[in-house]
């Protein structure tokens, strides 16, 4: 009985020393750390690994975001294009086309638009519609799970993976059912 | 029983037997095409069939507003979702996207309905750089690509076929849903599978309207508007109901009111509603049997007659005296009441043609109503009257008018100098204009008008009265020559005489066309060499685009798509409203947009020697047909009077009397239409039909005013009776002018004025002429 007592006094001890550095963090946490951004910007290097193609398509290009609710990626290479998400309109310019369309008529891009923007704004309650989200890791170094709620993305999407540190979003990884991945790998930029 | 209740007993009787009849088969129609003539060119035809059944009969435009954006947007959402699945439309967008569960048949289709599809597109080169696009679109900002439909069409025909389905405007949108440019309101486009002239299914779309906006849970204080032809039959059938209903109550209560004043006796003013009921109720039954059924303008117009057929009785009152029975008081003013109708009946004689069925319609009811009615008053009234006060003394209102009518012979000659003065003054000051557009003889008022056109331009839907149509024995017949032309068309864009066009074998293609497109497309193992070696050099997998030539497989054998396989399809509704059953034959019809000068394109068009296909401009046709009936109605209201000149000649045995008799009143009219144009009104055919009434009950006013009276006490009664009649024909116009729609406005208006300046004017040629030998 002692040796359990002191036992769970040592755990505790030892919880409080190391509670910054080494914490499992909670989805409210890193929420609350996000809210604190109001803008964003960083560098994308993004790898789709595709059946359909014998070598993955690498992509590069910048990602923008806005508190609360803007969010921009823009391609450079291979070749340009743009996709851009303002409340609830979509945006998009690829060499062919500039169509405007509403998130509402989209059900896929809307979860991938939520996925990012609702983690960057720290907006768990939007985050928790979209998603079941899974949280694990500390504040410096966290792992998000996300698992689409919505019947028809999860035919489409099985996850979205995010890491990251503080309000810092490093990667993502999406994997669709039908074998596609993507991994985009982020970096900030603050020029 | 005697003889005047088996009298009242038979009639009653005869009442109820009409009402029965009436309720059992009368239908009444209150669509405007239908009272004007068919239409003397084939052109005019056209106009008026498209304007009963073509697209622009069947759209409704909702538009919500009075709650914030974001709010008015979901609402819309919900709406159309709504609409969608009710079944009543053909076809209900507000921007949003096309929902791709709706698109299978086109994807299935896609090698068939594809214009780029041809031999060429399937060359090692043209899939080549098909692929290579697809790869590009992959390394693009879009999260996602659909990659089913990548493999299963790697030379996205299908996307193809949907951007160039979409509109070629771009509209203001707020969320993704259409908004007035002002952002104040969003708005939806119905468009309804019934076509325009069925009123229920019309009126069951509008319902469906309103519930669903009801179910969609809107913002508080959201308030939804519609508009668009099938609203404005709607409302227009419930105003003309409602409006005629308050009116005729209170021109019957203010003529009740009249007629006690005037008579003191509630007996004769039940006795005086008998002629102008019999009149109207044998009116309808005959026009029914005669024409199958009742137009509302008509019925409109017949119960105007109230105003007229009321006359009958109070001259039989006003003439009663104690020295004679009422059957003597009828035979002694029956000459002049009996002319007077005659007179009249005449007059409508004119509209008797058989091509103007509105027209002949309005004819038939007024005549037998009046003779009706006069019937009544000759043979029937005179016996009922048992034990009524003779109208003796009369001090009432009425004396007022009577104290300085007949005038003295210096204010009579004066009156009619200065109305004559007056009519040359105004005729060369501002002569009347002619009302030339078709939409204000709609009940419409002028404010649901300027909605809808705020609506459509925010909309952007094609002005629909620019356009082509063709007829042919079947869909295949139209689709073909549609495709001929549309290749002319497409010159025509390119030489900037039009931006665009809307055609139906833009969503189906003749059959003989998609064959054509069958024949192109390869077979499955040279399809497989083509798509092996247009792979080679980019990152694609051998087996890719097996799901591709798989595809072409099915396509090659698919049986053409008829309209019959789109239906309750998306685009097999759009196809619909450009490609339709006529009846006997199949219609197809082109919308053109954006024509710069319609000159430069009619010239164009007539160089092109196309038979049988007409450029129609609806607009113009239907100025040029509203047109061509006015002048018709013109002529056959100007032969009225001829007709009533010659019968008055005759019957008065005096050419000078027949003048007499008639100046005041032609007169009277011409300054009608003088003072109407004086006060902007525009006339339009049923002003110049209610100037008719005013001939007819202005020669009646005439006829008695220079009755031949040997006593004073029957002068007396004659202005008596004269100011009753006045006064209430003045009040029931009077009350219908008061009306916003346009119809009994112009009927009101212009008899009320009539009758006023018919009474004064025929009592001043009266007085004018006492001492006249």
């Amino acid at each position: 009985m002692l040796m359990y007592k002191s036992r769970t006094i040592l755990f505790l001890l030892g919880f409080c020393v190391c509670q910054y550095a080494f914490a499992e963090i909670s989805l409210e946490e890193l929420m609350e750390e996000f809210s604190k951004t109001t803008h964003a910007n960083a560098k994308f290097t993004e790898r789709k690994q595709l059946t359909l193609l014998t070598a993955p398509l690498i992509l590069e290009g910048t990602l923008s975001y806005h508190a609360p609710d803007y969010l921009k990626k823009v391609v450079n290479k291979p070749s340009p294009s743009l996709f851009e998400i303002s409340g609830e309109t979509l945006y998009i310019e690829t060499a062919t086309e500039k169509q405007t369309l509403h998130l509402d008529s989209h059900p896929l891009i809307r979860a991938f638009a939520e996925s990012y923007r609702a983690t960057l704004s720290g907006d768990s309650k939007t985050l928790m519609q979209y998603f079941d989200a899974d949280l694990s890791g500390t504040l410096d170094n966290w792992t998000l799970n996300l698992s689409p709620k919505d019947e028809y993305v999860r035919t489409r999407i099985r996850t979205i993976q995010m890491t990251g540190s503080g309000a810092l979003i490093q990667s993502a990884k999406t994997v669709e059912l039908s074998g596609n991945t993507t991994f985009m790998k982020i970096t900030a930029d603050n020029d | 029983m005697t003889r005047p209740l088996l009298l009242l007993f038979f009639w009653v009787l005869l009442i109820i037997a009409g009402i029965i009849y009436l309720r059992g088969t009368v239908s009444i129609t209150s669509d405007l095409t239908q009272f004007l003539p068919r239409g003397a060119t084939q052109e005019q035809k056209l106009a008026v069939s498209l304007a009963r059944t073509g697209p622009a009969s069947r759209l409704i435009i909702i538009a919500l507003g009075n709650s914030p954006a974001e709010d008015l947007a979901i609402t819309s959402r919900r709406m159309v979702t709504l609409l969608e699945k009710d079944g009543l439309f053909s076809h209900v967008s507000n921007g949003g996207a096309i929902a791709p569960d709706k698109l299978e048949i086109i994807f299935r289709y896609r090698y068939l309905l594809d214009p780029g599809i041809n031999a060429m597109a399937f060359s090692e080169q043209s899939l080549h750089h098909e692929f290579q696009q697809r790869l590009v679109e992959l390394g693009s900002a879009l999260p996602l690509t659909d990659i089913e439909y990548l493999q299963a069409d790697p030379i996205a025909s299908f996307r193809k076929i949907i951007t160039s389905w979409r509109p070629d405007q771009q509209q203001n949108s707020i969320d993704g849903v259409w908004f007035t440019p002002d952002g104040q309101r969003a708005l939806i486009v119905a468009i309804t599978k019934s076509s325009g002239f069925d009123p229920q299914a019309q009126e069951q779309a509008i319902h469906a309207i309103h519930a669903a906006f009801s179910k969609s849970d809107a913002a508080d204080g959201t308030e939804i508007l519609l508009s668009g032809t099938p609203v404005f039959a709607h409302n227009s059938r419930n105003t003309i109901r409602s409006d005629l209903k308050v009116l005729s109550i209170t021109a019957g209560l203010l003529v009740t009111l009249f007629l006690l004043m005037a008579y003191r006796s509630p007996y004769l003013l039940i006795l005086s509603g008998m002629p102008v009921v019999t009149g109207l109720l044998a009116g309808a039954v005959i026009t029914s049997v005669l024409f199958g059924n009742i137009h509302g303008i008509t019925l409109i117009f017949g119960i105007t007659l109230l105003g007229v057929a009321i006359d009958y009785p109070i001259h039989l009152f006003s003439h009663m005296t104690t020295s004679r029975t009422p059957l003597q008081s009828m035979l002694h003013i029956w000459p002049t009441l009996r002319l007077g109708v005659i007179t009249t009946c005449i007059g409508y004689l004119a509209f008797a043609r058989q091509d103007f069925n509105g027209l002949a319609q309005l004819g038939a009811f007024t005549i037998t109503g009046l003779l009706t009615a006069a019937a009544i008053s000759r043979w029937f009234l005179p016996s009922l009257i048992i034990s009524a006060k003779m109208p003796g003394t009369r001090r009432d209102l009425i004396s007022g008018l009577k104290s300085f009518i007949p005038f003295s012979r210096y204010a009579a000659r004066f009156i009619l100098i200065i109305a004559t003065v007056t009519l040359v003054l105004l005729l060369s000051i501002s002569p009347p204009e002619w009302e030339t557009d078709l939409s204000a003889l709609s009940p419409l008022t002028a404010k649901e008008r300027q909605l809808n056109n705020t609506l459509r331009n925010a909309i952007g839907t094609p002005d629909a009265s620019q356009l082509i149509v063709m007829n042919g024995a079947d869909p295949e017949t139209v689709l073909r020559t549609s495709e001929e032309i549309t290749d002319k068309l497409q010159q025509a864009v390119e030489l900037g005489l039009i931006t665009g066009f809307d055609t139906p074998t833009r969503y189906l293609p003749s059959m003989a066309t998609q064959k054509l497109r069958q024949a192109s497309l390869p077979d499955s193992r040279i399809a497989r060499q083509m798509v092996i070696s247009a792979m080679q050099g980019l990152p694609y997998k051998q087996d890719a685009f097996n799901p591709f030539i798989e595809a072409l497989t099915e396509s090659k054998n698919l049986p053409p798509l008829t309209l019959d396989d789109m239906e309750d399809t998306l685009i097999g509704s759009k196809v619909q409203t450009l490609l339709m059953n006529t009846g006997q034959e199949w219609q197809a019809i082109i919308l053109l947009s954006g024509i710069d000068s319609r000159g430069e394109f009619q010239k164009w068009w007539s160089r092109q020697q196309f038979k049988d296909i007409y450029l129609l401009d609806l607009k113009e046709a239907s100025t040029e047909l509203l047109t061509d009936f006015r002048n018709s109605t013109l002529e056959r209201v100007l032969l009225g009077i001829l007709l009533i000149v010659a019968l008055l000649s005759v019957g008065l045995r005096s050419l000078k009397r027949a003048f007499r008799i008639l100046f005041p009143v032609i007169l009277a009219a011409g300054l009608v239409a003088a003072l109407l144009g004086g006060i902007g009104e525009r006339l339009s055919l049923f002003h110049l039909i209610a100037l008719l009434l005013t001939v007819g009950i202005g020669i009646d006013y005439s006829l008695f005013f220079h009755r031949p009276g040997k006593r004073d006490e029957d002068i007396s009664n004659t202005t008596h009776a004269l100011s009753v009649c006045a006064l209430s024909t003045v009040t029931v116009f009077g009350i219908l002018a008061t009306s916003p729609i346009p119809v009994l406005h112009a009927i009101g208006l212009t008899a009320s004025l009539g009758a006023t300046l018919c009474f004064f004017l025929a009592s001043a040629m009266a007085g004018a002429g006492k001492s006249m030998p």
